[in-house]
């Protein structure tokens, strides 16, 4: 269930996405600037949706797949 | 098995009127409309009001990674795909026996907000910029009801000539509409020392309409260079769409000339000022074969 709605909103994410602004230089770029294969993500805090701290490493102990997103 | 959006910067600033939030609790306002508009229940993470987790994930808009137990990178997606999504997770977890269709989850999706006027006022036509930084300054104890929106040309972030675009934003999430029957939003703008700005003030257009939340936009000649920030300050009445308060409000702002890589790029080509046209990949095949004048599927320097 949950899963289906993850696609779901990636569908929607992509489709609204511009896919079209120098698609290969930006592929190359973002291969760079991100952790590589087998690199573990890195270690930041962030926050949940009610503000509260979130630090990524507790993540560790599940498979996790994060989507980046915005409203538009 | 965990999912997570993580909200980033905007992509699209402006889109369905949108603006860039200025504080931590605006961005989780912004959270909230996600939630509501695409009636998702896939939990968030926010990212930090300095955007650390786009900048160290890659700097992509809707990218996607499979981390796996130990916290480390199995796959990663600058575009986010469904269909490879779930066979790489089938590769890892196993097929799902009976796999939920979309239909069965009941997702109630909202439009974004419907706004009280808009298309009042004309937009500014202009060339593609670049969005450079804003920082708020102080607002007098009430909320940034108004986004400033910055971005310069190529001229003047690489010879310190050139035009300088500033965009007056009402929020939408902070519910808020210009107040026309009082005096029309003005701005100032204090340069530092070398730097001079043309005009250096400027007063929105009377509107007849009694209220509207159309950008304000203006166009500014900047010449010269500093490290220190230009400051703007803009005043105006605001009141709430519930009408329950009508004020008068002193916003400032810091502006540098500093390409700002979290500012995303605005749509030139929706709604009724269309600045640019988007090109539809048919539209592109048809353009290159008119180049081909010989038909010989080369184009030529004549």
């Amino acid at each position: 269930m949950f899963l289906k709605m993850f696609f779901y909103f990636v569908l929607l994410s992509t489709l609204t996405s511009t896919a079209t602004l120098g698609q290969g230089n930006r592929e190359q770029i973002f291969l760079q600037a991100s952790p590589s294969i087998g690199d573990p993500i890195p270690e930041l805090v962030a926050f949940d949706e009610n503000g509260n701290s979130f630090d990524l490493a507790s993540l560790r102990g599940n498979y996790t797949v994060l989507v980046f997103g915005c409203l538009t | 098995m965990n999912f997570y959006y993580i909200y980033k910067a905007l992509a699209h600033p402006d889109l369905y009127t949108y603006t860039t939030p200025f504080t931590l609790e605006e961005r989780l306002l912004h959270i909230a409309e996600a939630k509501r508009t695409l009636g998702t229940r896939v939990p968030w993470i926010a990212d930090t009001m300095e955007n650390k987790l786009k900048h160290a994930l890659g700097d992509a808009s809707n990218s996607e990674f499979v981390i796996d137990s130990d916290g480390r990178v199995l796959i990663k997606r600058m575009w986010s795909n469904p269909e490879m999504l779930r066979s790489d997770l089938e590769h890892l977890v196993g097929q799902v026996e009976t796999p939920t269709q979309i239909e069965e989850l009941g997702l109630q999706t909202a439009p974004p907000p419907k706004q009280v006027t808009t298309g009042i006022v004309p937009r500014l036509s202009r060339s593609p910029m670049i969005p450079i930084r804003v920082e708020p300054a102080s607002s007098n104890n009430i909320p940034f009801y108004v986004k400033l929106r910055a971005e310069a040309n190529h001229n003047l972030l690489q010879k310190g000539k050139g035009e300088l675009y500033l965009g007056f934003y009402l929020d939408p999430l902070l519910k808020v509409h210009w107040n026309n029957l009082v005096a029309p939003p003005q701005f100032e703008l204090s340069t530092p020392e070398g730097v001079t700005a043309t005009p250096d003030r400027g007063i929105g257009p009377k509107v007849e309409k009694e209220s509207d939340v159309d950008p304000r936009e203006f166009l500014i000649e900047i010449n010269g260079r500093a490290n220190a920030p230009i400051n703007a300050t803009v005043r105006y009445f605001a009141c709430d769409d519930a009408e329950t308060f009508c004020i008068p409000a002193t916003q400032t702002y810091r502006i540098y000339l500093q390409r700002d890589i979290d500012g995303g790029r605005r749509f030139e080509n929706y709604g009724k000022n269309s600045e640019t046209t988007s090109v539809k990949p048919g539209q592109k095949i048809k353009q290159l074969r008119r180049l081909d004048t010989t038909g010989n599927r080369k184009i030529g320097s004549d």
